[in-house]
This record gives structure tokens, C-alpha cells and sequence, in this order.
């Protein structure tokens, strides 16, 4: 039986613990909701505009742009996302291992992280970061957003990088998120095979002014679009790992709390008990002595 | 009515707008386009500027737009920009603000990016101050 000072100490230090991980519970549920709103705002944008780029590529013979045409250098850039703290369950480690097996079917890569935790993985696994965007995991606003996207094109229009690809957390529910990877550059068609057009039809696009203006245009504004809904989605499944591990953690910690309770009733009745018939005890001796 | 078609203007934050209109103009790289009910299949780049949209019920409203592009299929129209705000929405004294750093950026040596960059910035708060002087409809 252990002391009840131990058990007293115990339960004190699990149920301060438990006040922070209800406290982070409650943090991360609210910057969930309000991620989750801008989530449902972005959705329409985010499948909307990948079935339109679809719909323009099945629709356009002989495109020889170069965000649409594929060389052959073998070079890929990984943008992975991923959060900027831990104490948020499987979220971090399941998207940093897949793209780590994602980054492994390429010989030569670059890597862009956005979040601490990225950097810290990919250090610790002893690869270089070429890039490394700061503050922007807490923060998924259109103009970082934008500023990733400058990154990214500079370095694809200057020919350093033949592919790029974007490594996510897609946020299906508050129960359920997954890592996710998209295609950004070059566009093709076969990147958007799990997406579905709404209409299809048989003409071919014209082009305005010319095809390589509209290209020019267009791409960027499609993967600055693609990029914030990309960092919206990993935000939003980010505070609700954390807001489901936060759960886990205060009712473990109620759990331990009412084992310990019952173990500390135990040991003063114990005590109780032990006292109680020692003084029986010495009372018998003390009449047996009249 | 038979003489209007399908128009959806899609941002990354919100979907603006989604309704039946007769006619809507915005600004292209070679100046204002209009489309109107069954224009050809189309894709065309949109540049900063004001777009002029031709409600059903006969009325004009304008907005701001920044850059994007938009499709035009048989079944419906879409615009994807940016940002894309109605005059109300449009904080003037932000854009006065951005419109004088903007200017005072410009007025530095810089790259050729960061210069591109700047007087994207300058258009971006010019048609802001230009829309947002004007109510949402307009004659």
C-alpha cells in the first residue's frame, strides 16, 4: 500500500496537469471552429477552381507553356505544412512521414517547410531546408499565401526545380484528417484525375489575349488559391488533432484521478483501521492489566 | 429571363457572387471585356480593376477586383480572383494607406520583383479607392 503523502502528491501534480490540457482543450476548440468556418468558405474555391483548371487543360489542345509542359530533370520541391508545436496527437507525425516516404520516390529534392515541427523533423532526419517560411502555420492568410507562391515561381521560372509538389493535412471532419499530397507545377491533366468536372461539353477554349497571357495569369492566381486553401485545411485539422488529443489527455487524467482517489480512500481507511485496533489493542492490555 | 446566363465570382475567402446575370464587364489585359448569354467557350486572364455586372432585374452594380482569371463554358461562367469586394466592403482608409506605401516603395531602388510587386500593390489600392468612392449600384 502506498503512503497517502504519495498519493496526495500524485493527484495534485495529475490534476494540474489536467487543467492545461483542458485549458488547451478549450483554446483549440474555439481557433477550431473559427478554422473550420473559413475551411467552409474556402471549399467552394478550392474544388471549384481545380475542376475549372481541368476543365481548361481537357479543353485546349497544344499547350507548350512552361507551368504546363513537363521537362524531364527529375528535380522536385516538396512544400510540407505542418504545425508549429506539438501535444497534438498523430497530426505532425503522420504528415511529416508521409512526406518523407513521398520525398523518397525522387532522387534530388528540395524542401520548403512551413511550421517549427517540419523544420525540427527534416533536420533531425539530416536533410538541407532550402526554404523555411515562418509564422505561417498559425497564421493561413491569402497574402502568405502569396508570398510562398512568389518563392516557389521564382525558383520554378529560374529552372532550379522541375516539379513541385504540396504535402498537407486535408481536413475531412474534426474527427477525421489525413495527409494529402497535390501536384502543384507543372499542371497537368493526370493531376486532377480524383476531380470531378460538373459539365462537360466538346468545344475547344479560345484563349484571351493570347495563350501564354492567360498562363502567365492564370497559374498563379490557381496555386496561390490552391496554397491558402492548403494551409486553411492543415490549420483546421491541426486544432482539431489537438483538440481531440486534448479530450484523450483530461479524461485520462480524470480516469488516474479517480483510480487515485479510490486507492487514497483505501489507504485511510487503512490507516484508520490500523489505528483503531492498535488502540483496542492497547486497551485490552491496559484492562488485563486491572 | 431568356437572355441571361449563369455567373459565379469565386474568391479564396468567400464565393461573392452566384446568380443570374444579363451581361458583365471586367477589366482584361487589353482593356474592358464583356460577356453576355452564349459567348464562346473562353479563358481569359482578369487584371486589377473594376468589374460592371448587369443584374437580372436590369440593374448595374460594380465592384473591385484583383487579379485572376475566368472561364466562360456553355453551362456557366466563373471568375476566380483574389479578392473581389463591393464598395461598402472596401475600408478606404486601408487602401490610402497601402496606396502611399505602395508609392513610397516604388520611389526606392529595388529588384525587378520587388518593383513588380510594389506597383501590383499601387493598382490593387487605386481601384479600391476609385470602387469605393461610388455606391454599389450604379447607372
Amino acid at each position: 500500500m502506498k503512503n497517502m503523502g504519495d498519493i496526495r502528491h500524485s493527484m495534485r501534480a495529475i490534476s494540474d496537469t489536467e487543467q492545461i490540457t483542458k485549458a488547451m482543450h478549450l483554446i483549440s476548440t474555439s481557433k477550431m471552429k473559427r478554422a473550420v468556418s473559413n475551411y467552409e468558405k474556402n471549399r467552394y474555391h478550392f474544388d471549384h477552381v481545380q475542376a475549372g483548371l481541368k476543365d481548361i487543360l481537357a479543353h485546349s489542345s497544344d499547350l507548350s507553356h512552361p507551368y504546363v509542359k513537363h521537362s524531364e530533370g527529375g528535380s522536385a520541391a516538396f512544400v510540407v505544412i505542418a504545425g508549429d508545436k506539438g501535444l497534438c496527437g498523430g497530426y505532425n507525425h503522420n504528415v511529416l512521414n508521409f512526406a518523407l516516404a513521398e520525398m523518397k520516390k525522387n532522387k534530388q529534392q528540395y524542401i520548403l517547410t512551413v511550421g517549427q515541427e517540419a523544420r525540427a523533423f527534416f533536420e533531425r532526419k539530416g536533410y538541407m531546408i532550402d526554404v523555411e517560411f515562418l509564422h505561417i502555420a498559425q497564421n493561413p492568410s491569402l497574402a502568405n499565401a502569396r508570398n510562398i507562391t512568389n518563392d516557389i515561381l521564382e525558383l520554378y521560372d529560374s529552372g532550379v526545380m522541375d516539379e513541385v509538389y504540396v504535402v498537407y493535412t486535408k481536413f475531412y471532419s474534426p474527427l477525421r484528417q489525413e495527409p494529402h499530397i497535390i501536384q502543384l507545377l507543372p499542371v497537368e491533366e493526370s493531376n486532377f484525375e480524383d476531380i470531378e468536372t460538373e459539365y462537360t461539353y466538346s468545344a475547344d477554349l479560345s484563349f484571351h489575349p493570347s495563350v501564354k497571357e492567360v498562363f502567365d495569369r492564370m497559374v498563379p492566381q490557381y496555386i496561390i488559391g490552391l496554397m491558402y486553401g492548403c494551409l486553411v485545411q492543415a490549420y483546421a485539422s491541426e486544432h482539431s488533432a489537438r483538440m481531440t488529443a486534448m479530450e484523450n489527455a483530461t479524461q485520462n487524467a480524470d480516469e488516474m484521478l479517480a483510480k487515485l482517489s479510490l486507492e487514497y480512500n483505501r489507504a485511510r481507511q487503512f490507516n484508520i483501521t490500523t489505528e483503531i485496533s492498535e488502540i483496542i489493542g492497547a486497551m485490552e492490555a491496559l484492562s488485563d492489566s486491572f | 429571363m431568356a437572355n441571361t446566363y449563369h455567373l459565379e465570382i469565386i474568391t479564396p475567402e468567400k464565393v461573392f457572387f452566384q446568380d443570374e446575370v444579363i451581361s458583365c464587364i471586367f477589366p482584361s489585359e487589353d482593356g474592358f471585356m464583356s460577356i453576355q448569354r452564349n459567348h464562346e467557350a473562353l479563358v481569359a486572364a482578369v487584371v486589377i480593376g473594376p468589374v460592371k455586372i448587369h443584374l437580372k432585374d436590369g440593374t448595374w452594380v460594380e465592384c473591385a477586383t484583383t487579379e485572376g482569371f475566368l472561364e466562360v463554358r456553355p453551362d456557366e461562367t466563373m471568375m476566380f480572383a483574389q479578392t473581389v469586394e463591393w464598395p461598402d466592403e472596401i475600408d478606404m482608409n486601408r487602401a490610402q494607406e497601402a496606396a502611399e506605401r505602395a508609392k513610397e516603395r516604388l520611389r526606392q531602388k529595388q529588384s525587378w520583383n520587388e518593383y513588380q510587386q510594389s506597383h501590383i500593390a499601387l493598382a490593387r489600392a487605386m481601384v479600391r479607392l476609385k470602387v469605393g468612392r461610388k455606391n454599389r449600384n450604379i447607372e
